[in-house]
């Protein structure tokens, strides 16, 4: 990775309280655009709070988000997500009734993209066989490689994945991590919310540890890991589960 | 996803309720002519509920502004229909533009409530202006040469009217049909379904919910215009809420889900209490006992029939094959 590429994506000090309960508090942190970060940390942490801030889903009480340069703080989705910033949900969210295909369609908002290109990227993801088929008849790991697929379709500058192995068996999983690798490793700014340790140790370059709504450390995974600090916070908080 | 036998089913449902209407005498025909102007009131509410995600408990206030558009335009534009249905159409529209600016960022069940009171609301403030509503004696559709492009048309209960009715009611369901399988239709669904998730695709949910509901005011207003031209009246309970609460009950019946079950469901009850009246003035008793046996045995109204068939035919395959 290059150490001297530009931040993609970042927020600074960002906060969140709902009432007196502060669910995020000065938060920061940044991701290049060749970079993909893992957001990990213990249940409460902050983690879906901090997912719903970069997606516009809530304003943060305090701070920024950044993306490409340009300020997106009081930004709604959907202007997110015409700037480049795409998203996948913890739990597949696609639409009854609706086929692989239609849903690529309505990925692509009507934008010029070369259908081949689209049927390009099923093939690559293993779903273009299925492109007519109604996304409820498709096993969960299908539905969400095609989560990704539609993230990925438009080229976004920033991409947020929220726990893009949940529910997965150990080959989805495996399927995955290799799609992650193949796919986004290097080629754009991610950030993935992840619970499973192998899955962040073989896909991220960075890992930042919440804990209490805060950044607790940040380092590679290599070394977040072996921290006492991050054991004691999310491991021994994951055993006590 | 274009649902052919749903619009097969309505426009033979219409087009039976026409030539019914050939052979029944002068009443029942009247009485056809409005159940037709009351189906468009249905589809609003599906339309609204289904696809904008409001349950619109003031869709007859949208209904009445209709009614009252045509009312207070038709000495200004001397008959014209055309000219009368365009303006209770943009005035159901505008009325369903002020609703949901107001509703739509409420929850579903904050929502329901916010558009009852818009509607008891609406229902006091027709009351109290008596010169421009008539109140509870309402105001006659004043007498002109009615024409619609040129041909003339009697206003009032008649096969005419009937005919005019379910010409643009058969328009309006075609035309669904046609936008359904659009990409547009699937942006709607994709807003119905998940609007977080339509909105990180880029889609601006908020202003998708309330075109819909627009256009669904739109249309209520467009059947509240012929039934002042069926009527040749309207009076102030044309906008209460128990005319609302019945758009509610016959879009239930005929499936909350399918706008092409509207038409089935003011057609069921309608006639049912139409034909018991004349046995017995307990009616209101009787279509509540029917309303609670199809919630029961019924939830998805009579279109839903035919995905409960279709699982039944599938489950017997499954077990032949086994």
């Amino acid at each position: 990775m290059s150490g001297t590429s530009h931040p993609v994506f970042s927020v600074e000090g960002v906060s969140k309280s709902f009432g007196v309960f502060n669910a995020l508090t000065d938060v920061s942190l940044s991701v290049r655009h060749d970079e993909i970060r893992a957001i990990i940390g213990p249940n409460g942490a902050g983690k879906t709070t901090f997912v719903n801030i970069v997606s516009g889903v809530y304003r943060p009480s305090k701070g920024r988000v950044i993306l490409d340069g340009a300020d997106i703080t009081g930004l709604p989705p959907q202007k997110r997500a015409r700037l480049g910033l795409a998203r996948t949900f913890q739990i597949a969210s696609l639409f009854r009734g609706m086929t692989i295909a239609e849903h690529m369609e309505l990925a692509v908002r009507g934008r010029d993209t070369d259908r081949h290109e689209r049927t390009e990227l099923l093939d690559r993801m293993g779903l273009s066989a299925f492109a007519d088929r109604d996304v409820q008849t498709l096993s969960h790991g299908d539905q969400r490689i095609l989560e990704m697929a539609m993230a990925m379709v438009l080229k976004p500058k920033f991409l947020l994945l929220d726990e893009p192995t949940a529910g997965m068996s150990v080959a989805e999983t495996d399927r995955m991590i290799r799609l992650i690798g193949d796919r986004l490793r290097g080629k754009v700014g991610v950030i993935i919310v992840e619970h499973d340790m192998s899955v962040v140790t073989q896909t991220s370059d960075q890992v930042t540890v919440l804990a209490a709504g805060a950044v607790a450390t940040s380092g590679t995974p290599d070394i977040v890991l072996r921290d006492p600090l991050v054991k004691e916070l999310y491991l021994g908080s994951a055993a006590g589960h | 996803m274009r649902d052919t036998v749903g619009l097969i089913v309505s426009l033979s449902i219409l087009l039976a309720t026409c030539l019914l209407a050939t052979l029944i005498g002068e009443f029942w025909t009247g009485v056809l002519a409005r159940c037709v102007t009351w189906m468009f009131l249905a589809i609003s509410f599906t339309l609204a509920y289904s696809y904008a995600n409001i349950p619109s408990v003031a869709q007859a206030t949208v209904f009445g502004a209709g009614a009252y558009a045509v009312i207070w335009a038709a000495p200004a534009i001397a008959g014209n229909i055309a000219l009368m249905l365009l303006a209770s159409m943009i005035a159901g529209g505008a009325v369903a533009l002020v609703f949901g600016l107001l509703v739509l960022r409420m929850s579903h069940s904050g929502a329901a409530i916010g558009t009852i009171i818009l509607a008891v609301a609406f229902s006091m403030l027709g009351n109290a202006a008596i010169g421009l509503t008539g109140g509870t004696d309402g105001l006659p559709l004043a007498s002109e040469a009615f024409h619609l492009f040129g041909i003339p048309i009697t206003a009032g209960p008649n096969i005419g009217m009937l005919l005019l009715g379910a010409v643009l009611l058969a328009i309006l369901l075609a035309g669904f049909w046609y936008i359904s399988g659009r990409r547009i239709w699937r942006i709607v669904r994709a807003v119905q379904q998940n609007a977080l998730r339509a909105q990180v695709l880029g889609y601006n949910a908020v202003a998708y919910r309330i075109a819909i509901y627009v256009i669904s005011g739109c249309i209520a207003g467009l059947g509240g215009g012929l039934y002042a031209l069926v009527s040749r009246h309207v009076a102030i309970e044309t906008i209460g809420l128990s005319m609302s609460l019945k758009s509610i009950l016959w879009a239930a019946v005929g499936g909350i889900s399918s706008i092409y079950g509207g038409p089935i469901g003011v057609l069921a009850i309608q006639l049912a209490s139409e034909v018991l009246l004349r046995w017995t003035v307990r009616v209101d008793l009787i279509i509540g006992l029917m309303l609670v046996a199809v919630a029961l045995w019924l939830p998805q109204g009579v279109m839903g029939l035919r995905t409960r068939n279709a699982n039944w035919i599938s489950t017997i395959k499954q077990w032949r094959r086994t």
